[in-house]
């Protein structure tokens, strides 16, 4: 298969490529200033599984509430809007792109790990520099790789083929991608983040975690994520593919303040907050 | 890098500060890759240490 078929594959994906129906639905009407959580709570509530894994997830050590929340309305009242989008997109993405289906070199267990990490690790940065609505950041995180996963899948052969070379030869999947593939998961991300209505600061992170400062608008958001995924590369929380670390960027980092021993909090924060977090992969 | 082997022993917080120096000695180097780098490092070492008791 030449670059011209595969450029026809990936608009291909474009139509591909789906959300689960509540997540998506879920996506909409939080996006939705007039929806009600009694609206949110019913639309979580047409898919019993996901139903399930929401109030696994709520009363996960991860969210820390003492007492048991037995249902979906209880869990938006104590956890909030944010908190309970953030916990069904994820667990429906997750879900919809199962580890199960993993290649002897595209490993999603350790993808998705690595995306939870950087979800977590977004969400600490977010709120260090003081971002406003900080648990934002959690879902940028987590789905700033979605790209690669979507590839895993639909293009499946080519793409194992290219973590294989990534890890061979030394190269950032990302470098790899757009070598050999002629694109790479921030354009397959973008193209399918648009199609599934995902809120615009996500789409940017998607877009840009790779190179923020194109991101002429919101710099500050996609410098988050891509200092998240450097932090986790270099602590070795799950892997997004190839066992490389990028580049901090420099005005990134300038935006970002930090100093070292503000970034070993953030360490430290990390991990416990990662071993906690378990519920959202099982 | 064995990820099952933990992250909590001072040995495994070596090893990972070992394969994290060779990580970052392929890129080229910039200021807050050194302290990124460094805080690892010791973020890294001190864990270790109190792991130890040390």
């Amino acid at each position: 298969m030449d670059r011209k078929d595969l450029k026809e594959k990936l608009l291909k994906i474009g139509d591909l490529a789906t959300l689960p129906v509540v997540a998506y639905n879920v996506m909409q009407l939080t996006q939705n200033p007039k929806a009600s959580a009694m609206d949110v709570g019913k639309a979580i509530s047409q898919d019993p599984a996901l139903t399930s894994k929401v109030l696994k997830i709520a009363n996960s050590s991860f969210y820390g509430f003492p007492q048991k929340i037995s249902t979906i309305n209880n869990a938006i009242v104590i956890l909030g809007f944010s908190n309970i989008r953030n916990i069904v997109i994820s667990a429906g993405i997750i879900d919809a792109y199962k580890v199960e289906k993993s290649s002897a070199h595209f490993d999603r267990t350790e993808f998705w790990k690595h995306s939870l990490a950087c979800g977590i690790t977004s969400k600490i940065i977010a709120s260090t520099v003081g971002l406003k609505n900080s648990e934002e950041a959690f879902i940028w995180g987590i789905l700033h790789d979605i790209g690669k996963i979507v590839m895993d899948t639909y293009i499946h052969e080519e793409y194992s083929q290219v973590v294989q070379t990534a890890k061979e030869k030394g190269m950032l999947i990302v470098d790899a991608e757009q070598t050999y593939l002629g694109f790479n998961h921030t354009t397959v991300g973008t193209l399918v983040a648009r199609k599934w209505n995902m809120p615009p600061a996500l789409l940017k992170v998607i877009r840009y975690h790779h190179n923020p400062v194109l991101d002429y608008n919101s710099l500050r958001i996609s410098s988050i994520v891509h200092l998240a995924d450097i932090l986790c590369r270099t602590l070795d929380l799950g892997s997004g593919g190839d066992n490389e670390i990028p580049i901090v960027n420099e005005k990134s980092w300038d935006l970002m303040n930090l100093d070292k021993q503000t970034v070993k909090t953030i360490f430290a924060e990390m991990e416990k907050e990662y071993e906690s977090a378990t519920a959202f992969l099982h | 890098m064995n990820k099952n082997k933990g992250l909590h022993d001072k040995s495994a917080s070596q090893d990972q500060i070992d394969i994290i120096e060779q990580k970052y000695a392929r890129l080229k180097e910039n200021e807050p890759m050194k302290i990124l780098l460094n805080a690892a490092k010791e973020y890294l070492t001190e864990k270790g240490q109190e792991k130890n008791g040390s």
